[in-house]
Parts: structure tokens; C-alpha cells; sequence
């Protein structure tokens, strides 16, 4: 293999690619990133076995070939070189070995065998396939993952589940205290359920551009989910099991109903999370009345806070109680400016939506004092 | 070699600590099938006569409701677990019904 490509352009790739690496295994190979050269260039891949990257760059080959190259090193010294061309050339009498050039510098780099790199997951022929844009994947994976359980007692909730039926593509979380559900139309096409594991959404995420009006092109089948983008294809298996039927935890009625300001309420939690999270209990009580949300928070050591936000109220006059990190979660991800709030008490959960939308709501349960 | 030996010592080292987690878990298992059995001899004790009759569901509903407040999961996912973390979106619902 010889190839010859920018700095910035393989500094950014490895970056990239490294993600998947599965830098704790006692496999070497798996500590590695395969490098191979195709039509177009260089190809990337990393993988932990449950969760690949590929990334694909324009270079110059001058001879094709693949080796495989520890990732950390590797990144990390493309990363420190100058902004030149790098050259990249195994040794002809042993394959196993790079010489790296950039400039007047020179590093010999020791790799593993390509063919014993495992094979990334990876969806069969037949997987369905849906076309999303790239900002508005990315909004309705942000608005759903901060629901994903963090723990893995329960690994299905551990998991986005992502669900096509006719014109809907849906993702939904939940930890068993707060529920996300998101939704967008798209191209009718066959149904489906699967179930991503929480790492996967997260590194998509990172590479999803929230201003590109780029196509996402997601495909699935029974056990392995793929998303390309720009050159870049993520891949992963799918979480095995059963997601808990969620659409029944979903309150249909409510008592009280209020409209406020979404930013304005935002701000007022954010400000009470500065002194419950040092007092340790994270609580705020909303105190719902007929002309909006009375904020307060109280902390033993450090004080107390009392914030009023006006808006419309329906119903009841109600004082509930709730852990201000998990309603941060959803206000963040709104961007609208107004939100309806639905309560009914301290034992169902509170509904959150934005106003007149019906393709985005999070359920927060409040917090019982006894 | 040196990296085969300390790739063998790492693999080593990850399958005893899997193993140790494997015991513990079993551990667990073993109190929660126990705790189950009691709760099930409980919970039969608590519903007398046919359970398809409307008094027996309420009965059984109050049951379940007991149980809950108790500080156990009623979900399906979760039943007879200790809630650990407060109130359970799923077992709720299920209280609604
Ligand atoms: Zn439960």
C-alpha cells in the first residue's frame, strides 16, 4: 500500500474512526484501525464488535494494499504532524510495517495482518431502507436519547427504539421515570421495530451535522442497523428482546393544563438546578395556579430560590413536585417557544408537548413526598 | 510474545472478573426466586375464589396496589423487583387501570 493524503483530511478521519475502537480488548487487532485503499481512496474501519465506523476519504493511491494500525498511536500522531502531505508506504519486505512521511519527518509504524480484522456489523441485503435528512435526525435523537437508561439491568430500555409504520418514523426512550417519544413523516415503506443500543445513538449524534440538509440513508433488518452519511457509515447490532409496550404509560386525560413560555421556564430550572444540585435533593415544586407555574427549590446548607412564570392555566390548582435534571433533559431539546404542561397529580406522570405539535412529548414523573 | 503474554493475562484478568459478576448475579437470582416464592404463597393467600369474578380483579388490584406501595415493581418487566429509584412509569400505569 502507498498512498498520499492531507494532514487535516486523515487527522479528521482517524478521529473519527477511532470511536469504534475497542481500546480495553485483549485482541491487538481489535485496538486497531484497518486501513485499505478502494476506487476512491482511502477506507477506514474500527469496530468492538457490537458497534462498526467506516470512513471514506478522497486520497492519491499509488499502490493498493491494507494493513491494520494501532488506533491510539496512529491517531494521535497524525493529530502532532504539520499541516503537509502525508505520506503512508509499507515496507515491501515486510507488509506488516509503515513508513509514515510528512516532510523531513519519519515514523516506522508496526501494524497486524488484514485478514485477521473481524467483519463489522453489518445489515443483510434485504434490510429495509428509509431516507432521513441529517438535522432532523439528529433533533429526533437528541430530543429521545436523554431517556435511554443508563443502567443495563434492563437492556432493551437500555436502547432507542426506532419504529416505521406507513408515513411515521418514530424513536422512543424510556428509563421507567421519564418516557421521549419523537416522531416525523417520512416515504411510506415497510413497517419496522428495532431497538439501538444507547452507545450507537450517542456516537451518531456526534457525527450528524444539526445545519446539514444532507440525506441519511438508514437501513435495517433483523439483527444489525447501518447509517450512512457523507462517507461515513455507522453501523451496529441491534439490541435483542421486546421494548415494553409504551404506548399505554401514555396519560390520555389530564386536571390541570398550562402553557408557559418555553426559554422563559427553561431558564428558571436551570437556575434552580445551580443550588439543588450542590444541596443534593435536585427537587423543585411547581406550584400551578390560575395565572402560571410558581418555581421554588430549597436547599438546607445553602438557601432557597422562588421564581414565578405566568401563563395559561386549565383546571385545578395543583402543587407537584419534580428532579429538576430530568425536566432540564426535555426543555433543552425544545426549540419552540411555547410548551403545554398536563398534570393530574403526583402519582401520573406529567405530559409535556410543545404547543400545538404533535410529534414530539416526554412524560417526567413527579416526585411523591411522604 | 511479550504483548501475547499480557494480551492472555488481560484476557485472564476480564474472565474473572465476568466470572465473579456471573456469581453474584446467580447469588441474587437465588434470593429473588426465594423472595418470589414467598410472595406468590402471599399473594395466593390473598385471593380466595375464582379470580374471573369482578370482586376477585379487585381484590387482585388492591393486591398489586399493596404490593406496589410496598416498594415492589408490578410491572411485567420488572415484577417483584425492589423499586430501588421511586415511582415506575410502567407500574403506575398499570394502577390506572
Ligand atoms: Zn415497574
Amino acid at each position: 500500500m502507498n498512498i498520499l493524503c492531507e494532514k487535516s483530511v486523515l487527522a479528521a478521519a482517524l478521529s473519527l474512526t477511532q470511536r469504534a475502537v475497542a481500546l480495553r480488548s485483549p485482541l491487538p487487532n481489535l485496538k486497531g484501525i484497518l486501513l485499505e485503499t478502494g476506487e476512491q481512496g482511502l477506507i477506514l474501519s474500527a469496530t468492538d464488535l457490537e458497534f462498526g465506523i467506516t470512513c471514506q476519504v478522497e486520497t492519491k493511491v499509488i499502490e493498493h494494499g491494507s494493513v491494520v494500525l494501532p488506533a491510539k498511536i496512529l491517531t494521535e500522531f497524525v493529530r502532532k504532524l504539520p499541516e503537509d502531505l502525508v505520506e503512508l508506504k509499507t515496507n515491501p519486505e515486510n507488509p506488516l510495517q509503515v513508513h509514515i512521511t510528512c516532510g523531513s519527518i519519519k515514523f516506522d509504524l508496526s501494524g497486524y495482518a488484514p485478514d485477521e480484522f473481524p467483519n463489522l456489523p453489518r445489515v443483510k441485503e434485504d434490510a429495509i431502507s428509509i431516507t432521513v435528512n441529517e438535522g432532523l435526525l439528529r433533533e429526533m435523537l437528541t430530543q429521545t436519547e436523554v431517556a435511554v437508561a443508563r443502567e443495563d439491568t434492563r437492556p432493551v430500555l437500555a436502547g432507542l427504539l426506532m419504529e416505521v409504520e406507513k408515513t411515521k418514523l418514530k424513536f422512543i426512550a424510556t428509563d421507567g421515570h421519564r418516557l421521549a417519544f419523537r416522531q416525523a413523516v417520512i416515504p411510506e415503506t415497510q413497517e419496522l421495530k428495532a431497538i439501538i443500543p444507547g452507545r450507537a445513538v450517542q456516537e451518531l449524534i456526534k457525527i450528524l451535522d444539526p445545519d446539514m440538509g444532507e440525506d441519511v440513508t438508514v437501513k435495517v433488518d433483523n439483527s444489525n442497523i447501518a447509517f450512512d452519511v457523507k462517507g461515513v457509515a455507522l453501523s451496529s447490532r441491534l439490541v435483542e428482546g421486546k421494548y415494553p409496550p409504551y404506548q399505554q404509560i401514555i396519560p390520555t386525560d389530564y386536571k390541570t393544563a398550562a402553557v408557559v413560555d418555553s426559554a422563559e421556564l427553561t431558564a428558571a430550572l436551570e437556575r434552580a438546578e445551580i443550588l439543588v444540585r450542590d444541596g443534593g435533593n435536585n427537587l423543585v415544586k411547581f406550584d400551578v395556579g390560575e395565572n402560571g407555574i410558581r418555581l421554588s427549590a430549597y436547599s438546607q446548607d445553602i438557601g432557597s430560590i422562588d421564581d414565578f412564570i405566568s401563563g395559561g392555566v386549565e383546571g385545578e390548582p395543583v402543587e407537584i413536585r419534580f428532579n429538576v435534571r430530568l425536566l432540564l433533559d426535555c426543555f433543552r431539546n425544545i426549540k419552540d417557544s411555547e410548551v403545554n404542561i398536563d398534570l393530574t397529580g403526583e402519582f401520573s406522570p406529567c405530559m409535556i408537548r410543545p404547543v400545538g405539535e404533535h410529534n414530539y412529548l416526554h412524560l417526567v414523573l413527579p416526585v411523591r413526598v411522604s | 510474545m511479550e504483548e501475547i503474554v499480557r494480551a492472555i493475562e488481560d484476557s485472564l484478568e476480564h474472565f474473572y472478573i465476568a466470572i465473579n459478576q456471573l456469581k453474584k448475579e446467580c447469588e441474587t437470582l437465588r434470593m429473588e426466586v426465594q423472595r418470589l416464592e414467598k410472595e406468590n404463597k402471599w399473594l395466593r393467600e390473598q385471593m380466595p375464589g375464582k379470580s374471573n369474578t369482578p370482586v376477585a380483579y379487585k381484590e387482585g388490584q388492591d393486591a398489586l396496589a399493596r404490593l406496589y406501595y410496598e416498594g415492589f415493581h408490578i410491572c411485567h418487566m420488572q415484577y417483584g423487583n425492589l423499586r430501588t429509584e421511586g415511582d415506575c412509569l410502567f407500574c403506575i400505569s398499570l394502577l390506572k387501570k
